[in-house]
Formats: C-alpha cells, structure tokens, sequence
C-alpha cells in the first residue's frame, strides 16, 4: 500500500474517521491493527519479523532497566543487538557479503560454489531495526525509561506513517507521544494536509517525472554522452530528493492530522556548503542516529585527529551500506566519508577563501559555494544510483571526456523537461533556505498560496504520475 | 490532555484551497466548452496521443454544425486511411467529414460512445473496424476516455463479475476523469504544451496548421521482416475479450439501425506482408465475422475485395496507410459515396 495511491488514501480515510471517534486507548489500538494491516498488505510473512523485534527490545529494555548488575545489563542489550543485527544480517546483507567474500578468496585461486538465501527483502527492514534499536540503547544508556505497555511499544516500533522509509524516529519523541492522549486540532489538521500536499506533489510530479530522464541513461551500459549523464544526474538528485522527502513530508502529514509529531527529515539539503552541512539538512533521522549510537560511541572527535577521521570513515561506510547489499552503496559511503575528511582537512584553507565574498558580496559567494557543493554531491549520486560500480566510472569518464553537444539525443528537450520539472522545487526551496522556515508557502500570502495550490494543481492534474510507482528508499 | 475533536468544529474554512480548487474547475470548465479553445487545443494536438482529446473536439463540433455530416469512426488505421479534407472538397464543402479515427478505438468504446454518437445525429456513420479491436485484450487505461457505466454488466455477464475486482482503478479513474476535463485527455494535453512551447519559443507569429495523420513515409523490408519474427505469429490471437467486442458491435448495430441513421462497415487495408504476423486461422475469422454480421443485420460491408490493392509501399506499417495509400483510398472512398450516397447526402 503506497502514500501515493488510491488504495492509501481509502486506507488512511476510514482510519483517521475512526480514530477521530476513539479514545486515546482506542486509537492506539486502532493504530497498531492499521498499521499491521499496512505493512501486511506487502506481505503479510515479514510481519513475523517486526513481532519478533518487537517481542525482544520490549523485554530486553524492561531487564536492562530492572537489572542492577551491569553485565546482565550488557547481556540484554547484546541479546537485543544481536535479534536486530541478526534480522537485518540475514534478510538483507547474506547473500552480498557471501558472494563478495567468494570473489574475494576466487582471487587466490579457490573456487568455493557459495549457498545463497535468496530471500525478498522486507520493505522498510532498515527503518524499524534502527528505530527499535534506539529504544534498547537508550534505555540501556539511562536517557529513557523502557515501557511496560506493550501495546503502545508495539505501535511504536510499527507506526505505519513512517514504518516503512522513515524517519527513524527514537523512542524518546515518539513514545511519549504514543503513551499521552494526543490533541487533534484544526491548525494541525490543515499543516498536515499541506504537508500532505506537498509530499504527493514531490512525488508524482516531479520525482516519477523526472524517471523519465533518469532510467533510460542509467540503465544501459555505454557508450554516454557526457551532457547527457549529466543532465540525467541532476535529475537524479532531485528524484531521489523528491521521492524521499516526498514520502516523509507525507508521513509528517499523516502523522500531524492524527496529533502526532514527527521529525523533520530534511531541510533544503541541497543548500548545503559543505558535507557537514549536508549531513545536517540530509536524511536527518538516519545522520543524527549515526551520530548518537555509531559516530559518538566510536569516540566522535575526542581523541584526536587521526581517530576521528577513523570514526567519519567508519560511520559513511556503514551509512552506505546501510541503504543496500551492493558496492554501488558501499562506494557512495567511503565517498561521503572521504569528503567529510577532506573538508576538515582543508577547513582553515577554505576559511581563508572567504575574503573572496568582499569582492563579489556573500549571497553571490554563498551561492557559488552551493552550487560547488551541490556538484560534489551529485558525484556520490552517481555511484549511488549507477547499477555497478564500474558503470559509474564509464558515466563519469563520459562527463569528462565525451563532453559533446549532439542533435541527435534531444539535449534541448531533455533539459526543457528537467527544468519543467524542477523549477518549482527551486523556488519554493529558495524561499525555505532564505527564510530557514519548511513552511514557508504555507505561511505565505493567501494570493501566493492560492497560486501556488492552482499551479501546483494543474501540474498533477496533467502531469503527475498516478500508477502509483514505488518509492526509491523502500529497498532500504 | 484530552483528545480535543475540534476538527468537526471548523470555525474557518480552507480559502485558499477552495478558491484554487474553484479556478482550476474552471479553467478545465473554459477549455473544455469554449470553441476557441478548443480549436486551439485541435491545432496543437497529435495524432495519437491526442486523439481521444481530438475525437471529443470532433463531437462538440458536429453537435453544433449545422451541414450534413458524416462520421468516419475507426481506430488509428481509420485515423490514417481517411483524408476528411479532400472527402469535403469532393462534396462541395456541403457535407462535413469528421475522420473520427481514435488509436486503439474497440467495439466496446464504440458501444459505450454509440448514444453520444446519434445524439450528434450524423447523416452517415461509416465505421472501419480493425482486426486488433477483436482479437487482442481490451486495454482499460483508455476506458476513461469512453466510459459509460451500462458496459459494466455488459462486461461482467461474459467474463465474471472479478473482473470489476482486478479492475477496480481503471474504473474508479474513469469517474475521475469525468469530473476532470484535463485528467482525462492529460495524455493528449502533454504533446499540446510542449507544442505550445516550442511555437512560443521557435515559430511566434507564424501560421501553426493542424495535423490529421501521423504517418506519410513507408519502412524498409527489414523492418517488416523483424515485426514478423518479433511477432511470432501472435499479433492477433482470440482473447477472453473477444466475443465481448463482437457482441459490442452487434449492440452498437443494433442502436444505430434504431436511429435509423445509415451505416457502413467499411474493412480496413492490410499491408500483404503482415502474413506471418499472426496465425491465418484468426484472419479467416475477422473475415467471415464481418461479412456475417454485416449480412445478418443488413449493413452495407465493403470488404477488402471491393478495394483497389494497396501494395506494401503505400504503408508505413502493416495497418496504417501512408500518404500515397491515404490518396488512393480516399480517392475509392469519395468514388463510392458519390455512386451510392449522393442522394442521400445532398437532400
């Protein structure tokens, strides 16, 4: 069941009536049947998985907070760590760790013939293990305490508006909002149907749309013309952006309708100056978990240089495989990692360069410095989204060395549809960035909006994609 | 803290929402019903693409012109194979030709169109049946664009009432497409903006003529050779849908006869390389189809025997005719009406 299908918007109309007519006790009840009902409607089987974590944090978290002894303390957190861990070891990285491992040793002349699983993987397997992880450490590490409501756990762990792309929210803000009566008011209710809004547009209109653009150059092998693979990366970073935000502004808004109050999980990313920065605007339920429970237990930078550019590395490797059991994703991670060191390395220099903003004012700096950064990125997107690794680098050496205007391939056209498509982004974005406020249109004058809503309208009405594509990150 | 219900208690109404939900109602409202409009979207359209969208303008026309008309309704192969232009010119400007040829257009749309069809009250319907309309699954994206809700038991009653089941979104999008003028034709609508762009950006000021055909060229051999394989002999095959489209026209032949508006069925030209496409036995039954439907009902059936023979180059493909084939048939056409419809046409 997709956010951007008729089915969907069914589902959530009969649920949020009847939430509105329940008690708290009621609606959580109704929210955790829901959202079984959601994520059963992929396949039913997997919900066996979110039980059995479920089942695990829910008692390790009560032992760990009623242990006294710290080793049965550790004991339950290892035994949590090692149900999720293990959940997601199996179902998603098996198979990619065995055949790697048997191209690795075929090296040295040994032909094992490896057993793989084969399985599907579960939508959503990333999302919810992390999220139901952050529970047990936290409660292991004292920063909150574990729930005796099984139920109300439950519904947290499965929440079904952002069960299966996130963001991965931690049990500290969620839970107590599952745990109190929630207040539904009619400001609420209008936010989340704008944010609503706004994500389905994200959506069908430009990140299915630009598809288009995208598919046809990153699915066949070479030989590419440069312009081409680069328009089509832009697109690609928008799409990817507009699918994911899409999703989480659409489970921001279904969330707030009912009361609810989810984590912003991004914020104009693509303003970012520099990859700090970046990981701070970027799939923030994900950069801010792998700081708290991976970047800062490895040390953060407290002990020096060396082991802290030893923790970012580790940190954006495991961030990239994180999102898949592929090279492409691995590569992407150590490049997140390497730019994150090089910009610390070169901090002072780059510090230094800012005297340029005296010559040229700070907002055409700051803008220079944007779209800089905004092409380093598209770099890692390309690994990202490239079906090998070895793709890729052909991409990338036709972006360098093929980089030739050819009236046979409809440049013009295909920059015409990328700009239809993403112009509306950027300048909603811009005035996000300028006023650092997310809700900018909806804040705006009532002409704005009312031109804003019959644009944006028309161009899902004649444009928008409604077959009901998947979302890109629900193979994490 | 108390779960407050107060969005029963809507004190404000969304504005905003509303008034742009009012304009966009209305700009679809001007488009769909304003003729200038409308002769604006005819101009910038595709044949094709846009041909459910131009077959619609078609209609708004006919309903208001005051001429005799005659409706030539077929699918893309109708479309190709009738130069409506020349047909006027031959009848002296006297009688309107709509080519209301629609890619795809089946038996079943053509039922589900048949009462808006008389109520436009042509002085002849000329219908050119394609053999994919009987012998290839009934594509229900495009029922949006003719749906009529009397062809749901029609469906059911062969097929099964699942079929409204696995069907569900096509159906619920044809409601939706009724209620959104520009939802419904918005595969037609895209080739019209980027046309409008492309004028308003290259060729402003210049005079922008209408297109009525999408094909003037012929392909190679190869080309023929590669559809043959490609094919493997299933281009046409009996499917669940097929008697359903032959009782369609039997119910469409049976309105129309009703009416008491002439009627012909006119067989569409073949390009002679498309033997091998698909298996005889499924010509053999179009063929006899026709010739009995039309003999039991007493409608005229000029069939490929009363043609002249269209040889491959006067194609662009198997079905669809080319610009030389397009003369040639038209030029039989105007000769056929003028012999036998004459009379009937200038009253």
């Amino acid at each position: 069941m997709l956010f951007n299908s008729y089915t969907f918007f069914i589902f959530f109309a009969i649920v949020y009536i009847l939430y509105l007519l329940l008690k708290h006790k009621g609606q959580n009840t109704l929210l955790l049947v829901a959202s079984y009902v959601f994520y059963g409607s992929w396949d039913w089987r997997f919900l066996s998985l979110i039980l059995i974590s479920t089942v695990v944090d829910y008692f390790c978290a009560l032992k760990i907070e009623n242990a006294i002894a710290p080793k049965i303390r550790k004991n339950f957190l290892a035994l949590s760590m090692f149900t999720n861990l293990g959940i997601l070891a199996i179902f998603k990285y098996y198979d990619f760790f065995t055949h790697s491992f048997a191209q690795f040793i075929n090296v040295f002349g040994w032909n094992p013939e490896p057993r793989y699983l084969n399985l599907i993987l579960p939508v959503g397997i990333s999302f919810y293990t992390f999220q139901t992880m952050s529970y047990t450490i936290d409660v292991y590490y004292k920063k909150m305490k574990s729930t005796s409501r099984f139920m109300d756990f439950a519904l947290y762990v499965a929440f079904f508006p952002q069960l299966v792309a996130g963001p991965i929210e931690r049990a500290r803000r969620l839970l107590p909002q599952i745990l109190h009566p929630r207040t539904v008011t009619l400001d609420l209710f209008y936010e989340g149907c704008y944010l609503i809004y706004w994500g389905i547009f994200l959506k069908v209109f430009i990140a299915d749309n630009l598809a288009t653009l995208v598919d046809p150059v990153f699915d066949v092998s070479g030989p590419h013309n440069g312009i081409i693979v680069l328009i089509s990366l832009y697109a690609f970073a928008f799409q990817i952006f507009c699918d994911f935000a899409g999703y989480s502004n659409i489970a921001r808004g279904v969330s707030k309708c009912m009361g609810f109050d989810i984590m912003v999980n991004f914020n104009v990313p693509y303003f970012a100056k520099n990859p700090s920065d970046f990981w701070r605007r970027w799939h923030i339920s994900l950069s801010t978990w792998l700081r708290d429970y991976l970047y800062i237990p490895l040390g953060g930078s407290k002990n020096g240089t060396l082991m802290t550019y030893r923790n970012l590395a580790i940190t954006m490797f495991l961030g990239g495989l994180w999102h898949g059991a592929s090279m492409t994703y691995v590569v992407w991670g150590i490049y997140q990692g390497v730019i994150l060191i090089i910009h610390r390395l070169l901090r002072p220099f780059l510090a230094s360069l800012d005297h340029i903003s005296k010559y040229i004012t700070k907002p055409v700096w700051g803008g220079l410095k944007i779209i800089f950064f905004f092409h380093v990125v598209i770099i890692g997107w390309l690994f990202f989204r490239a079906r090998s690794v070895s793709d890729a680098l052909v991409m990338m050496k036709a972006i360098f060395t093929n980089f030739k205007w050819d009236p046979s391939l409809n440049i013009t056209f295909n920059l015409t549809l990328f700009i239809g498509f993403t112009w509306i982004l950027i300048v909603v974005q811009f005035f996000q960035y300028k006023r650092k406020d997310l809700m900018v249109v909806y804040k705006a004058h009532p002409v704005v909006r009312t031109l804003f809503y019959i644009v944006t309208m028309l161009l899902i009405i004649i444009f928008g994609v409604t077959d009901g594509s998947e979302f890109i990150y629900f193979q994490f | 803290m108390a779960v407050n219900l107060s969005t029963f208690n809507f004190k404000k109404l969304p504005w905003v929402c509303i008034s742009a939900l009012i304009v966009v109602v209305a700009v679809q409202f001007l488009f769909a019903f304003n003729p200038l409009l409308q002769d604006a979207l005819f101009t910038f359209s595709e044949p094709s693409l846009s041909d459910p969208l131009r077959l619609d303008i078609f209609y708004k026309k006919a309903e208001s012109s005051p001429q005799k008309k005659v409706f030539l309704i077929g699918t893309s192969q109708g479309r190709e194979a009738f130069n409506a232009s020349v047909l006027t010119e031959r009848f002296d400007r006297k009688i309107g030709f709509y080519n209301m040829g629609s890619a795809a257009y089946s038996a079943i749309d053509f039922y589900m169109e048949i009462d808006r069809i008389i109520d436009a009250k042509p002085d002849l319907l000329v219908y050119m049946p394609y053999i994919g309309n009987f012998y290839l699954d009934y594509d229900f994206k495009r029922l949006k664009y003719y749906y009529n809700p009397k062809v749901l038991p029609f469906i059911s009653k062969d097929i099964g009432t699942h079929v409204f089941l696995e069907k569900k979104w096509f159906i619920f999008d044809a409601y939706l497409s009724d209620a959104l003028y520009f939802y419904k034709y918005r595969e037609g609508l895209k080739p019209i903006l980027f046309n409008v762009l492309d004028y308003m950006i290259f060729r402003l000021g210049k005079t922008v003529e209408p297109k009525y055909f999408r094909y003037d060229t012929s392909r190679g051999s190869e080309y023929f050779e590669n559809q043959v394989r490609a094919f493997k002999g299933s281009k046409f095959y009996f499917s669940q849908y097929t008697d359903i489209e032959k009782q369609a026209l039997q119910k469409v032949i049976d309105s129309i006869q009703k009416s008491k508006i002439p009627f012909i069925i006119i067989d569409g030209p073949v390009n002679p390389k498309i033997a091998g496409a698909y298996e005889f036995e499924v010509g053999t039954a179009y063929d006899e189809f026709l010739a009995e439907i039309a003999d039991v009902n007493h409608v005229t059936f000029l069939s490929k025997a009363d043609m002249p023979q269209f040889p491959s180059d006067q194609f662009i493909d198997f079905t669809h005719l080319n610009s030389a084939g397009r003369a040639k048939f038209t030029d039989f056409f105007a000769e056929y009406l003028q012999a036998n419809y004459t009379q009937l046409l200038q009253e």
